[in-house]
């Protein structure tokens, strides 16, 4: 995703400032409170023109920081959004702007993939398929209808795609059982 | 593709430890918002360093450092950070007879520093040194260089009068300067206890983000 795509988003605002944010609370007997918050974990309270606080003020002032932070990742939630939104606009500008088969199936390529996370939500613990498998399986189906229905150009990229992610979805497997292993070893009862 | 890498390892180093700390500050530019000029930042850091190397406030009378180019910031955190050879017996007697570059010539020895204080002047220097080199060179600050910007900026030549450092494999070091340890400062260490806890959810969250993100591929 180039930088200038995310331009003006919210995303760019966090990527910029690589995450941090700054409260700051004037206390009720004179001086300022001041913390910044940044995204690895590191916090930096200042207390300026005032050698003590109160309780009420520590209170408000952290109840501040927890806000700050639910709207971060309320930022982070609507970037998500507004990334399917986009996905979706796309899939039907495709449709509206061709209007041949290609671009009917150039559109269901870009929604299945949507569709199947939505159902994965949907059908949480009981069906459990990586983006690799989606975008697969996404692929196989392109190039099913590409064949049906004649149209050569989407072959090369929908079999890349397939390939691809065929490729990561093996690679995943070997890393898993791999992982599996090592967690079975170190549950073993030692000797 | 690869910078966003590079960034999320640098990411990666940086969750490794956190870093609470906790300054009283008297007032005056350090209880500032950071100016968005990096450059006029990086100045007013190094004013800083050289008021509290020399031990006079307002030393640079003839305001030399406010007209510093980012590339004679660049020399000048490097030479600060090289003469601040500070080891950990004392720190004074080192940098006896150091008078920063790039300022108000006829500097007297340093006085003021304290030897935590010089470490901390002296890793950040360097580390500004890169930085003002890269924007003397036209390069755009990346989101790392900004946060350490930042960070040098909020905790200045501040007295940091209690740190906690949480190392991911548990250990955890407090430090707490002792005119600060009685009971009647009791609401600081329930402010530094807070701040700990905000470290401590905000820490979770990235890292639980990233658990999520590779279960998500293992799948």
């Amino acid at each position: 995703m180039s930088p200038s795509l995310l331009t003006n988003t919210p995303l760019a605002e966090l990527a910029d400032t690589r995450g941090w944010f700054a409260v700051s609370t004037p206390l009720a007997a004179g001086g300022t409170l001041r913390s910044v918050v940044y995204v690895d974990g590191d916090v930096t309270t200042k207390l300026i023109g005032a050698r003590t606080l109160s309780a009420d003020d520590t209170a408000t002032h952290f109840a501040a920081i927890d806000q700050q932070a639910d709207l971060v990742r309320a930022r982070l939630r609507g970037f998500v959004l507004a990334l399917t939104a986009l996905w979706i606009a796309l899939a039907a500008g495709l449709v509206v702007v061709l209007r041949d088969p290609a671009s009917v199936l150039g559109a269901l390529a870009l929604l299945v993939p949507l569709g199947i996370l939505l159902v994965q939500r949907a059908l949480r613990r009981t069906l459990t398929v990586s983006a690799p498998t989606i975008a697969a399986i996404g692929a196989a189906l392109t190039i099913v209808a590409a064949l049906t229905f004649g149209l050569d150009g989407l072959l090369i990229p929908a079999s890349v795609t397939l390939a691809l992610n065929l490729a990561l979805v093996v690679g995943f497997a070997v890393v898993r059982s791999k992982l599996r292993a090592i967690l079975h070893a170190s549950n073993d009862p030692k000797e | 593709m690869a910078d966003i890498a590079g960034q999320l390892a640098e990411l990666g180093k940086d969750l490794i430890t956190r870093q609470v700390n906790l300054i009283l500050a008297t007032g005056g530019m350090s209880a500032e918002p950071m100016p968005a000029d990096p450059v006029v930042a990086m100045r007013q850091i190094y004013r800083w360093y050289y008021d509290r190397l020399l031990g006079e406030p307002g030393s640079d009378t003839d305001n030399q450092i406010g007209s510093l180019t980012a590339a004679a910031l660049a020399t000048a955190f490097g030479e600060l950070a090289d003469g601040l050879r500070a080891d950990s017996r004392d720190a004074r007697r080192t940098l006896a007879g150091l008078t920063p570059p790039q300022g108000p010539t006829g500097g007297s020895a340093v006085v003021a520093a304290s030897q935590r204080l010089v470490l901390r002047m002296r890793a950040t220097s360097r580390d500004l040194a890169l930085i003002a080199g890269h924007l003397a060179a036209g390069t755009e600050l990346t989101p790392s260089e900004r946060a350490v910007l930042r960070k040098a900026w909020e905790i200045g030549t501040d007295e940091v009068i209690m740190q906690t450092t949480i190392s991911v494999d548990g250990d955890v070091v407090f430090r707490a300067d002792s005119r600060y340890t009685s009971e009647a400062h009791q609401a600081l260490f329930d402010l530094h206890d807070r701040s700990c806890a905000s470290a401590m959810r905000t820490w979770k969250d990235v890292v639980g983000a990233a658990i999520d993100l590779v279960k998500g591929m293992l799948k």
